[in-house]
Order: structure tokens, then sequence, then C-alpha cells
């Protein structure tokens, strides 16, 4: 299988009060909590750490988007992601990813994406996510109304914008260009394998299957839960008579290792409650915009992350309540390599994306987790999955002929 | 004009590839009402004071009732053409129109584009305004257990209770967060996210007989837009509700009747 390293990049500064201070660590959340200065600090700490993760040899590093959020300072992932392309070597670089209908033209994303695939000798993986309410809707001014349907059309201006090689008129209902022509073209043919970001929309699981792409649910409550949504991810895969290759699915974890699990509980239980308290504190009438779900995914009962009776909930929760609920998967490499294994078996996932830095954690505590992971759980893991074939991978240019970034010794 | 008996009808009528639902009682001139985006309701009481004098058209919006004609009007030029269809469709000669809210925006727009098809207009709490310093609620950030505080003056009033029921049960509760996101995604299309599209530039164009209302406690349409509204439509005065909120057509039914008639029959 496929194992990741994901950042999400918090603002790990917040005040100990702020949840009693402020209603939402998304949308509304004053900028003058944001220190620049201190983000010169912390950027340059979290691409540090993903910048490790490719030297540990974790398969891929993940990387998102996000606007007005103290949780994800990432508005731009492209941005992080051509930081990576010079300074990392081995690792898929996973965008997941940009939101298409938010960019107009959404040529941007084709033309950045392609940049990067070429600048990394290949290693793209081009996330398309719809985007949360929070960033799309209230963030971005994006009606609710037509979100999906401009994102669809979006996405089919960027893939023929990648596959076709001549210059071609689009002419769509958000979009209208006469020449679409796009310098460069993406270095993997016939384009960068593409992953799709959801929250459990029964639309997303159709339309991933008929475009043969890969789902990825990012939850942050864990394997538990998510064992729900993917069983019925699967089962509706076969509804369609789609095969039950696990490398058709990713699932986001949040992981803790120590030498022992009392260990992990001293070291990281204060940084996981800094998490889900302060990180996942959100207005619930910011949680979704009127439209945003259709009425289909609604009744089918899909169950909100962020509100106020999801955040209500949380504020009881301990350590213990976390890692019983696998939320957080923690504790001696042992526990964790067992507890992730049923895991991965229960959810059928192929790419597993690992959450090690995890709220206010600090960068020494986040190499050791990333270290013993690398080092002590992922070679137990590896094997996993061993008789399917990952046709969602990315195809970089062998090593040997790849180039190397050289700059010129001053 | 054909007689309507004042038992209730769901009537349809062909708009192009929309089928719209509506209603219509009592007898006289015409008179089309365009309702307003919260707690949909499809007959509400204040239009029976308005029966003995005009016969009431109330049409559904297109999406309201969770049905998919609203795909086929995709800005406000289409929504104020699909509603001079309506009009056209329906048979008036040169109705009243009486709007709430994004109806009374589109009451506005429809005389903006062509006076002559409309007789007066009463733009109710008319949305199309906005003001930077004044902005009015966000409802669509609004939690549905905040409805009802923010919609009406009195929140324990029977109206208000009526139109946002405290739900006895989760399956009541899943049923009115789907109204909301139904109507609320609909008028959205149109006003999101910042309700101001354009209707201050185009104002001056109505020459019909105006008149706007606001109620003194609306939280989504500040009381003080009708001033901004009666300064650009020629042919325009402004009234203030007591003792009032957003939903004050339904919160003070026979005061509300009471004034739209009273500025028909001037």
């Amino acid at each position: 299988m496929k194992i990741c390293w994901f950042h999400l990049m918090p603002y790990r500064y917040l005040p100990e009060d702020f949840e009693e201070k402020y209603r939402s660590v998304w949308v509304d959340v004053p900028s003058h909590l944001f220190d620049p200065l201190k983000a010169n600090e912390l950027y340059n700490e979290y691409l540090d750490e993903l910048e490790f993760a490719d030297q540990t040899g974790f398969d891929g590093i993940c990387i998102n988007e996000h606007h007005n959020n103290a949780y994800g300072i990432m508005p731009s992932p492209n941005i992080t992601a051509a930081t990576l392309t010079r300074r990392t070597k081995d690792a898929a670089i996973v965008v997941l990813g940009n939101s298409l209908a938010l960019y107009n033209p959404p040529l941007r994303v084709a033309e950045e994406f392609a940049m990067l695939d070429c600048i990394s000798g290949g290693r793209l993986v081009a996330g398309f996510p719809v985007g949360t309410s929070m960033d799309t809707n209230y963030a971005y001014g994006a009606t609710p109304a037509n979100l999906r349907e401009k994102y669809y059309e979006a996405h089919d201006l960027v893939m023929k914008s990648w596959t076709e090689p001549e210059p071609f008129a689009f002419n769509g209902k958000h979009n209208q260009i006469r020449y679409v022509n796009i310098w460069p073209r993406p270095l993997q043919q016939p384009h960068p394998p593409v992953w799709i970001p959801g929250g459990g929309s029964l639309e997303t699981w159709e339309w991933t299957a008929r475009m043969d792409y890969v789902y990825c649910y990012l939850s942050y409550f864990g394997y538990k839960r998510g064992i729900q949504v993917m069983d019925g991810f699967w089962k509706e895969m076969e509804n369609l008579g789609v095969d039950d290759n696990p490398y058709r699915a990713g699932f986001l974890q949040l992981v803790c290792v120590a030498e022992t699990d009392e260990k992990a509980k001293e070291l990281y239980a204060e940084h996981v409650d800094f998490f889900y308290k302060k990180c996942l504190h959100v207005y619930e009438g910011f949680a979704e915009a009127p439209g945003y779900r259709t009425i289909r995914t609604i009744k089918s009962g899909a169950v909100q992350q962020v509100g106020a009776s999801a955040s209500r909930f949380r504020q009881r929760l301990t350590w213990e309540d976390y890692v019983d609920q696998g939320y957080v998967i923690a504790g001696s490499p042992k526990t964790v390599i067992e507890n992730l294994r049923k895991a991965v078996e229960g959810l059928r996932v192929g790419h597993l994306m690992t959450l090690l830095q995890i709220g206010s954690m600090p960068r020494d505590l986040t190499m050791m987790n990333t270290e013993l992971f690398a080092t002590q759980v992922k070679p137990h893991l590896e094997d996993m999955w061993d008789e399917y074939e990952d046709r969602w991978w990315p195809q970089p240019v062998a090593a040997e002929s790849r180039a190397n970034p050289a700059p010129v010794a001053v | 004009m054909t007689a309507m008996t004042a038992t209730a009808n769901k009537l349809t009528v062909q708009v192009g590839p929309i089928t719209t639902r509506y209603e219509a009682r009592g007898s006289g001139p015409p008179l089309l009402y365009l309702h307003g985006a919260f707690g949909y309701a499809s007959w509400p009481t204040f239009l029976d004071a308005l029966t003995d004098s005009f016969t009431v058209y109330a049409p559904t919006h297109p999406g309201f009732e969770g049905d998919d004609a609203i795909d086929h009007i995709e800005d406000l030029l289409d929504l104020t053409l699909y509603h001079a269809e309506l009009v056209e469709a329906l048979g008036l000669e040169r109705p009243h129109v009486v709007g709430h809210y994004n109806g009374a925006m589109i009451a506005a727009e429809m005389a903006v584009l062509d006076s002559d098809s409309v007789g007066k207009i009463v733009l109710a709490a008319p949305a199309g305004l906005w003001q930077d310093d004044n902005p009015g609620l966000d409802y669509n950030a609004t939690p549905i257990t905040e409805m009802r505080q923010s919609l009406f003056a009195r929140a324990d009033s029977a109206a208000a209770h009526s139109f946002f029921p405290v739900p006895q049960d989760d399956e009541e509760m899943g049923w009115q967060i789907i109204r909301r996101v139904q109507s609320l995604s609909v008028v959205g299309k149109f006003l999101w996210p910042i309700p101001d599209k354009g209707l201050a530039r185009r104002a001056r164009r109505i020459k019909s007989p105006t008149l706007v209302v606001v109620g003194d406690c609306d939280k989504v349409v500040p009381p003080e837009y009708a001033d901004v509204l009666t300064s650009l439509i020629p042919s325009s005065r402004s009234l203030v509700m007591e003792d009032s909120g957003h939903m004050f057509p339904h919160e003070h039914p026979a005061k509300f009747a009471e004034a739209v008639l009273e500025f028909l029959r001037e």
C-alpha cells in the first residue's frame, strides 16, 4: 500500500481562550490573531516537516487548500508544492487539491499543475475537491446553487486542456474561452493521476467511479466512523459494477507514535486536544450554506464534520475517548501497527494519508513522530494490498534521468 | 377576468419549460403576490383581506418545492423574464404586484424592465440593496434554531411559531432543514453572497406607483433601505411597520393588508 504524510498547516499560536472568545476558527476568525513573524517560522518549519517526510521514505506528501482558516494556513497549496518540487526527491506530491470552481478561468489550475508536474519530473497527484462550504461559499463568495455545476464544467475544461494537443474553443456556461491552449502540458501522460477528496456525498461517489478516479475520504474522526462511510462507498462501487481495488480509495488518519502507549498520552494529548477543541471550533452557521449539499445527500444522512453540535460533543472528549473511538491511532509502534492494519482492512483503502503533525504539535515532536512511524510502523504495513495494482499513482521519469536542482555555488 | 371561488386552488400554468403552481382567489382586477424567502406558505393569511377587491394570484417560486424547474432560470434577467411570461401565461392585464423580500426585488425588476406591464407595485422588505455600514443579517449563516428570533419582532407570537415551529422530533427537524435548504438555495442562486444585483442602478426606470414597506425591527432588510429606494423611484413613498420584524406581512397580516389596500385604492 501507499502511505502519505499530510500537512494541514495549523496556526498553532491561537490564544488559550480562543474557543470562548471567538465563534469560529474559520471564515470570520479575525486576522489580527495572525502574526506574520510567527508565520515566517511556521511556514518554514512546516515545509521542513514535509521535506523530512520525503527523506524518511513516505510514499507521498499531501497538502490542501483552505481559506480564512486558522487551522489551515495554506490558501495556495500550489505555492507549497512548488517549494517541495525542488526540495524533495522521491515522494509523490499530492495536492489535495485545487477547488476548481473558485478559479476563473480554471485553466490557471491546469497550468500550475502542469508546471508542478514538469518541475517535479512527474511526481504530481492532481486533487480536485469541490471545496468545503466554508471555503467556497462563505470565504470566496461562490453561489451554492451552481457550485457543483461550475466544478464539473471546470473539471471538463482542465482535462480537455491537458489532453487535447491542438488549440480549441470552449463554450461553457461558466467559462467561455476562444483559445484554450495551455503551455506547459503535464509531464505525465495523458495526465497526472486524479484524486477527489470528498465528504461522503453520493453524487461524488458516482462521478468518481465513472471517471475512474481515486476517492479520498478526508475525515478528522478516525477509522471507526470512517468505516461506516467507506462501507457505503464500496457498496456503491459494487452497485455501479466497479471493481473493489483498494487503491480506488484514500483515507486520512491521525496517528501518534511513541515508545509506549503511556508515553504517547504524555507527549501528544495536549496537541490532539488543541486540534479538536480549537482547530475544529467552527461556528454552526458556517457549517453548510443552503444548497451546498444536494437534497439527496442530506436525505442520505451524511454527517457534517463541523458545526455547533459536533463542537459541543468534542468539548467533553478526553485523550482516552479520542483513542478508544479511533479519532487518533496512538501508542507504541506495536499498538499503532495493530490498529492501523485493522483500520486499513476495515476501510479497504490503498492510499493511507497520515496526519502526524496535529494541532499545536511542535517541530521536534513532529519529527520524532514522523521518524518513529517511518522506521517502526511503515515497514509493517507496506505489504498490504500487494496483490492489487495501483493504477492511480504518479509515473515519474526514472530518478537517474530526472533533472536535479543544481544551484550555482557562489 | 373570471371570478375565483374562495376555496383553495392548486392550479398550474405552463411558462415555457416550467410548470408553475399557483393559487388564485377573489374577484376584481388582478394582483400578483410574489412570496419571500422564509417559511414559504402557499396562501399567507394577509391575502384573504385582498380578495374582496382583487383576484389574487399567488404562484410558488420555481424550485421552492424541491422541483428542478429552477435549472431553467440561470440569472436575474432570466428570472425577471420568467415572471413577465408568467403574467402573460396567466392572462393578467397589468396586475398590481406585491412582493416580499426576493419577491419584492422581482416585482421591482419587472417594473424596471417594463413598467407598462404592471400596475402598482408594493415592495415589502425588498431585497436588492446593500450598505457596507448597514448590511443586514446574514441569514445564510444563521443556524436554523435561531431563525424565529431573527425574523420576527416577537419570536414567541403564534405567527412566529406557525412559521418556525419547535420541531418535535428528528424527522420534523430534518424536514425543516430540507425546506430551508430548498428555499434558500433557490433564493441564493440570485442573491448570493450579497443581495445587491444592481437594482439601485436601475430603479430610476420604475414608472409604476410604488409603495415600499419595511419593518422597524427587520434584521434582514434594515428599515433605512426604504429611503434609498424611494429616493430612486420617482413615484414612490414608504411606510414603516411598527413592532415588525422581517416577516411583518405574516406578523401583522391585517395591518399590512390594510396598508396595501389603501395604497392600491389611491
